[in-house]
């Protein structure tokens, strides 16, 4: 049974002219969520003005007057106007909650730590050479508290505890749940302080989260130091101080709320820092092109209520929603005959110009990603270490900053993808502690290790912020720990213990460690989409075709570092071109012609010359000869 | 346009080769020096044998003689790397067949230069050729097919003329002047000239030896 739109509260002055919409007579279990206000548009382009009440997580609302102001929920309070499970279903939101879409390849958590060797990518979109947090074994609870500085809310956040996972139930009760932060995005007023979520994060305050990071007002008091039996609503340990000001005579509070998050708020999880141009020298780099000319990210990473995001990607994952499809490098450079409006199957999308691609043979379409000569840094003789937001958890200030060294991000790294296209990638080499059964390789976590073989591999170093070289001796000594400690299972064989390290599996053959090279221990790669040079920047520009096909050239033949604590005096190093499924020889070879290549086009062009005189001098002698016979008959 | 070309091609070569059959049995060349596959493999033999063999031949004939060879086996490398891999497979020329292509492409513009301007003499028009063109317009078309030098000068001076916008589409293309389209349009205009270019040869490579034949029989 089809469910009409129900009646809403009015929200502020600019939205009392909106209809008010018939009520829904019945509900029935399973059926289609009932739209509220804030889930349609009717078309006017201004945004509405959010002049709201709060309400806490228990739907009440907040009242500048009470002795004991609750955090608000943004579950509740946007919830009122935008169906909170629509939106939950995003990219952003949905991780965690079961079936949801792989996508293209994209970044991975990271779980790194130097001081057991560790990396190890961790995604549960079943990205290959990723490890999804159940199989590592890692709760909710604990992704939160690994992950928590960068998260926007919402599946990990709010998944409810086990029932074998008492500490998870207990603490849970305590921080609350890790709410979809919708204000992290879509709050434009300048004193949105994403740092401030993730210190509340650290803290296992997730309830108050939004509360402090809006500024709507102050937290005093950590979750994680209370006692397991703590009362958050009957106790008053942690405190909630509202900014009174911002509550007006109905208690409700103004917010500069805006559909398009702007490129600031996508930064804080999105930036990546070039570790050639880092701290001093971050002033020197430019930022993405496309911004620089004023758009904005959410210009073409739109979305509607659902929240799946158009991730610019020109295949799958933009489809099927009309002009979205032209929302990536080719629809809006070149257009986009499949797409459905007839205006943006032709370029210039946005304004953006219809590239010339003087020089550049057709052939390179078919095998290259835009980005590959457009985005990330330039490539050079060898590769650069970069660091993430989310792995490397920039952005933080005050004493909960962090100045992270693993993991080891590198790039670009020109790696061809499962479309078949080679494009600029970040790449990590998975780095852990492990077993190996059947062929199928299942990492340990830091802390696992370091309850079963801590004190075997410690380095007598102070703390070291970056890899701790591990010899093959303590390898062996800690696999043989670490094997003894598994005990035999009821049924078939007993795991074996491995360590993969810079793309090798190292395993116990007797007393011995072996190394053997295997595609889990291969390493992980995410395309680079951003920052996008200028065109005048790009790889080939003005058909300098010795950009990519010579034999120094970078983009095959630069270097990229096999990372490792193994043996990290002995670095191993491999060529791009190893990354592009190109025979090295025949890409050597193909480079090499190009140093011919003036000489052929000289060589062609003489010969040209040559014909094209012999076939004048004939032209110019049938005519003669015409003129001669023409002359004669008469 | 892919599947065009090939279509293009499959079908240009069965008409030519078609052609040539019909006409070598419609138009029996003498019994001495008859079109058999025997015949024509001694000629190919007597011409490979050539650079190898005492030569009678000056010294612009000989290297006319080598260039001659030379063109004939880069052009068998051209027409194989060039048409394989879209008629025989349905992909596009890259790779290694893509190297060896472009190896190949320029000593096979050097010999045609080299054969243009050492060949054009032999193949001038003459008055025998202007009488044929007469008789074609006048409708006196008996035995017009039999005994005829125009084909293989009207074939040589094709094959010249194609060979402009085959080296100089792909040598443009190379150049940052054209585009995207401009590119896929200088493509397009090798693969296809190219395309007449090969089939006007196999046909100058039949009425060559004909003409030979005849030649000898004189």
């Amino acid at each position: 049974m089809t469910l009409r739109p129900v009646p809403i509260l009015f929200i502020g002055l600019a939205l009392t002219a909106w209809p008010v919409l018939a009520l829904a007579a019945e509900t029935v279990a399973e059926a289609p969520a009932v739209e509220k206000l804030g889930d349609g548009n009717d078309g006017n382009r201004s945004t509405p003005v959010h002049v709201i009440e709060l309400l806490d997580e228990k739907g009440d609302a907040i009242k500048v007057d009470e002795t004991r102001m609750n955090p608000v929920s943004l579950k509740q309070t946007c919830g009122k106007c935008h169906t909170y499970e629509t939106i939950a279903g995003g990219w952003h939101f949905h991780a965690g909650s079961g079936k949801i879409p792989s996508g293209r390849i994209g970044e991975p958590w990271v779980l790194a730590d130097s001081e057991t060797r560790t990396q190890i990518p961790i995604s549960d979109r079943r990205w290959a050479g990723t490890y999804s947090p159940g199989e590592l074994g890692i709760s909710a609870w604990q992704f939160l508290q690994y992950f928590g500085s960068h998260y926007p809310g919402g599946a990990y956040g709010e998944a409810e505890a086990s029932a074998d996972d008492p500490v998870a139930g207990l603490r849970g009760g305590i921080s609350g749940k890790f709410e979809i932060n919708c204000l992290a995005c879509h709050n434009a007023d300048s004193n949105q302080n994403p740092s401030d979520a993730a210190l509340q994060a650290a803290r296992q305050n997730y309830r108050w989260i939004a509360t402090v990071s809006s500024g709507l007002g102050l937290v005093k008091g950590t979750a994680s130091e209370l006692d397991d039996l703590y009362d958050p609503w009957t106790e008053s340990k942690i405190k909630c101080l509202y900014d009174k000001g911002r509550f007006n005579s109905e208690d409700k509070v103004a917010f500069n709320i805006v559909r398009q998050p702007p490129a600031n708020r996508c930064y804080f999880c999105h930036s990546t820092q070039d570790m050639e141009t880092a701290g001093d020298k971050e002033w020197t780099r430019d930022q993405d092109v496309h911004l620089a000319a004023g758009l904005t990210c959410a210009d073409c990473h739109r979305n509607s209520a659902n929240h799946m995001i158009s991730r610019g990607d020109q295949s799958k994952s933009n489809a099927g929603i009309g002009s979205i499809s032209t929302l990536s490098c080719r629809g809006c450079h070149l257009g986009d005959e499949t797409a459905d409006a007839q205006a943006t199957r032709k370029a210039g999308r946005l304004g953006a110009p219809r590239p010339l691609h003087a020089g550049i043979p057709t052939v390179h379409f078919n095998k290259l990603a835009c980005t590959a000569c457009h985005s990330g840094p330039m490539p050079a003789e060898s590769t650069t270490l970069a660091r993430t937001a989310r792995i490397h958890k920039l952005g933080l200030h005050g004493k909960h900053a962090v100045n992270m060294k693993l993991p080891h991000v590198q790039w670009p790294v020109f790696v061809r993808g499962a479309d078949g296209l080679i494009a600029p990638n970040k790449l990590m080499w998975p780095t852990f502690w492990g077993t190996s059964k059947e062929g199928k390789i299942t990492p340990m976590t830091p802390k696992a290790v370091k309850e079963a073989i801590g004190a075997l591999i410690k380095s007598e170093q102070p703390r070291v912020n970056d890899w701790i070289p591990l010899s093959t001796e303590t390898i062996a000594t800690a696999l043989t720990a670490l094997s003894a400690q598994i005990e035999e299972p009821k049924e078939g064989a007993k795991p074996e213990v491995v360590y993969v390290a810079g793309g090798k599996v190292y395993q116990l053959s007797g007393e011995q460690v072996i190394e053997t090279e295997d595609p889990a221990a291969g390493p992980y790669s995410w395309p680079i989409a951003h920052d996008v040079r200028p065109a005048a920047q790009s790889l080939g520009r003005d058909g300098n075709c010795r950009d990519c096909h010579s034999t120094t050239s970078p983009f095959f033949f630069g270097t990229v570092t096999v990372d490792s604590p193994v043996k990290p005096d002995e670095v191993q190093l491999r060529k791009q071109v190893s990354f592009q499924t190109i025979s090295p020889m025949f890409a050597k070879a193909f480079a090499f012609s190009f140093v011919f290549r003036p000489y052929m086009k000289i060589t062609v062009i003489l010969c040209c010359a040559v014909v094209g005189a012999v076939v004048l001098a004939f032209v110019l002698k049938a005519l003669g000869w015409f003129s001669h016979t023409a002359a004669e008959e008469e | 346009m892919d599947t065009l070309f090939r279509n293009a091609a499959v079908v240009g070569f069965i008409v030519v080769f078609g052609a040539i059959v019909l006409h070598s049995l419609l138009f029996p060349s003498a019994r001495q020096c008859t079109l058999s596959v025997r015949a024509i493999l001694r000629k190919f033999v007597f011409l490979l044998t050539l650079v190898l063999l005492e030569q009678k031949l000056g010294p612009i004939g000989r290297l006319k003689k080598l260039a001659f060879l030379v063109a004939g086996a880069c052009f068998l490398v051209l027409f194989m790397t060039g048409f394989g891999p879209r008629i025989l497979l349905g992909v596009p020329l890259s790779g290694w067949a893509l190297m060896i292509h472009a190896t190949f492409a320029p000593v096979f513009a050097v010999c045609l230069a080299f054969l243009a301007a050492s060949w054009a003499w032999q193949c001038c028009f003459s008055g025998t050729d202007w009488n044929w063109v007469v008789r074609f317009f006048t409708f006196k078309w008996k035995g017009i097919l039999a005994d005829c030098d125009l084909g293989w000068k009207l074939t040589f001076w094709a094959m010249i003329i194609l060979f402009l916008p085959v080296c100089l589409s792909i040598v443009s293309s190379m150049f940052p002047i054209f585009g995207t389209h401009g590119q896929e349009v200088l493509f397009q205009i090798h693969r296809f000239s190219a395309l007449v270019l090969s089939l006007v040869a196999l046909a100058n490579i039949y009425l060559v030896l004909r003409a030979r034949c005849k030649a000898e029989q004189g």
